[in-house]
């Protein structure tokens, strides 16, 4: 099945700048939404109210594909929402960003949405291929590694901060971009009405405990300079040096051990 | 009377007197004695020892008696009173990411706050998914210890992990299962297990109250506060490691997992990621060149071979050698690697605070005195060209043996 022929749906939210508190568009919904570029046939698709479709208007500058509203109310759930629309619209490739900006927060919507449609998920995807069998997955990992993953449509993807930078929204485009509307399905989200959101407290830093029982133990724990110095080898030959240097890189697991 | 006579012995006085002698401390030390009820009783006039002025010292802060010192925390590292629970009735599961095989400092906070939970009838379990280096579960906090390290958990294997986790829901009384919310894996698993439960959990939980605790929302820029829930996901820094007890971490091996090895994601193994691609605040191994290369070529031959990440000092990038988006320190990049090969850097202030982060450092410098050198885990005292020329030529070696061995 050629990439051109499948759907995909990417998932949109609302954004909030980290400073100035503005509306824009959700940073991680719109890498999703540029990797969806390459996927062929796409629809962007936000479960929320109607009023933010000026707000969403910037994922519609993007020139990519057409962005929609699942119209639910405030208090409902959007996964109940979007779960009632992908069991009605087959979608082969869902992508959605790893946290929404506002609100709870918990990038838990896909991993529900996989559960509801019995999808696999997959997280921190930076890369994805076309192969004869299905889709080739590059998987962003700490540290600048990646794993590559194959997996068969339909599939989640959830897309990782390495992915490549979204383009630049055109507001000419923007403005003049229709939001389409479709009728959501509604479910109370009883738990998150109760939410009482407030702003961040600063984490404290944390202090260095004094572990010390006895007057004198502090007394040292103060004066005393904890210097920790290393081994130190002068060595006779250069060979003694790097094979010291070369044993510590296997050790950790750098260098592969034969 | 001959009795009264106070015999001494000018050979033992001398030795007490002189405090670099080594029997000094056998004659010396303090008379700490069990009394008769089993009440601990100290000489006061055996405490200190004479100084070579005759007069009378006591080295209360033990900064003169290196190799004593040593013996003493030992002994107080011994001395860690045990927790033991015999035949726990609930359990807290902690599911550690053992990133680089080995507990982190967040795996060890979140194993601080399963302690915070349980009361004197549960114990705190560890799971261990796939290969790990780790041995000192005890000192971290864990009563149980679960490793499963079958062939279906290693790699990518997060359905595999889930039926584990489940089954062990249904088999064990379990109050909470806590994940630390980080990339390295906790956050991942913990989302996929809640969703697979279905209940709401805690996420980004940072800071516990007395039955909630407060997470971050709105991608940290708010605070929201939870009760506590079945499946929790805590930032680091939630609660202090455990440091004062001692665990039993002995194998739980009661249960019977049975997982199908049923996968829909496949693992098709590691990347070849080019390390001149990786950033250099991320890379696991950093090879760092400073002032005290001559012969750059061999730096970056060296690099290229041992797949280290290049970085360099403000020094090497003044003068021309590195570009400037290499550099390491506070003006440059904030590293954190875990190995980090210092190559002909002294050590500035500011050179420091940028791999105050790093896990080892080695350096290799002609000069004993500098500040590398006290950072530094593994020190070469020799010059830098010989000494990677010959790291090259060592691990060049390896390859043609490994290739050998391989073809035969």
């Amino acid at each position: 099945m050629p990439l051109s022929q499948l759907t995909t749906h990417t998932l949109l939210s609302l954004g909030k700048h980290p400073l100035s508190g503005r509306t824009r568009r959700a940073e991680q919904d719109a890498k999703a939404f540029e990797l969806a570029a390459k996927l062929g046939q796409c629809l962007g698709l936000h479960a929320g109210n109607y009023q933010d479709a000026d707000a969403l208007k910037s994922f519609a500058g993007m020139s990519i594909a057409p962005v929609c509203i699942l119209e639910i109310e405030q208090s409902s759930d959007p996964v109940a929402a979007l779960s009632a629309y992908f069991k009605q619209t087959k979608s082969d490739i869902i992508l959605t960003g790893s946290q929404a900006e506002r609100g709870e927060s918990s990038g838990m919507l896909p991993y529900l949405l996989g559960k509801s449609l019995d999808l696999p998920v997959i997280n921190q995807v930076c890369e994805v291929e076309q192969t004869e069998t299905g889709l080739n997955i590059t998987q962003a990992l700490p540290r600048g590694a990646r794993r590559a993953l194959s997996v068969k449509p339909p599939c989640i993807l959830i897309i990782d901060e390495s992915a490549p930078e979204a383009r630049q929204t055109a507001y000419g485009a923007a403005m003049r971009a229709e939001v389409g509307k479709l009728q959501g399905y509604n479910e109370a989200d009883t738990d998150a009405a109760n939410f009482n959101f407030e702003d961040a407290r600063k984490k404290p830093k944390r202090m260095k405990k004094i572990k010390a029982k006895t007057a004198a133990d502090r007394f040292k724990a103060a004066t005393v300079s904890q210097a920790k110095g290393g081994q130190v080898i002068e060595p006779k030959t250069s060979q003694e040096g790097a094979e010291a240097i070369l044993k510590l890189l296997k050790e950790e697991g750098l260098v592969k051990t034969n | 009377m001959a009795n009264h006579v106070k015999r001494v012995d000018p050979h033992l006085e001398r030795i007490k007197r002189n405090r670099l002698h080594p029997r000094h401390l056998e004659l010396t030390a303090t008379a700490i004695s069990m009394g008769p009820n089993g009440i601990i009783r100290k000489d006061p006039h055996k405490v200190g020892f004479m100084g070579p002025n005759g007069i009378k010292r006591i080295d209360r802060a033990n900064l003169n008696q290196a190799s004593g010192n040593v013996v003493s925390q030992m002994q107080i590292e011994e001395q860690k009173p045990k927790h033991i629970i015999e035949s726990p009735t609930r359990y807290i599961v902690v599911l550690p990411d053992l990133a680089a095989g080995r507990l982190s400092s967040h795996d060890k906070d979140v194993l601080g706050y399963a302690h915070t939970l349980a009361d004197e009838n549960t114990a705190v379990i560890a799971i261990a998914f796939g290969e790990h280096k780790e041995s000192g579960w005890q000192d971290a906090g864990v009563d149980r210890l679960l490793e499963l390290n079958d062939d279906i958990y290693q790699g990518f294997s997060p359905e595999a992990r889930i039926q584990a986790l489940v089954q062990i829901e249904q088999s064990l009384d379990v109050t909470h299962f806590l994940f630390p919310d980080s990339i390295d894996g906790g956050a991942d698993l913990g989302r996929r297990f809640a969703a697979e439960l279905d209940s709401r959990p805690v996420t980004h939980g940072w800071k516990p109250l007395e039955d909630s605790i407060i997470c971050r929302a709105s991608a940290g820029t708010q605070d929201l506060t939870k009760t506590l829930s079945k499946v929790m996901l805590l930032d680091a820094e939630v609660a202090d490691p455990i440091d004062e007890t001692q665990h039993a971490a002995s194998t739980l091996d009661e249960l019977e997992l049975a997982v199908s090895a049923k996968a829909l994601i496949n693992d098709l193994g590691m990347l070849a990621v080019n390390p001149a691609d990786i950033s250099l605040s991320v890379a696991p191994f950093i090879l760092s060149g400073g002032n005290g290369i001559r012969d750059w070529d061999t730096f970056h031959q060296a690099a290229s071979i041992l797949g280290a990440t290049e970085g360099a000092s403000r020094v090497a990038v003044d003068d021309g050698f590195m570009p400037r988006h290499r550099q390491v320190g506070a003006s440059g990049i904030w590293v954190s690697a875990r190995v980090y090969i210092a190559v002909g850097i002294s050590g500035a202030v500011q050179h420091l605070q940028g791999i105050s982060q790093v896990d080892k450092v080695i350096a290799i410098n002609t000069n004993t005195k500098c500040d590398m050198i006290k950072r530094a885990d593994l020190s070469i005292i020799a010059d830098s060209t010989d000494i990677l020329n010959a790291l090259v030529e060592l691990v060049q070696a390896q390859e043609v043996s490994e290739g050998e061995s391989h073809a035969a």
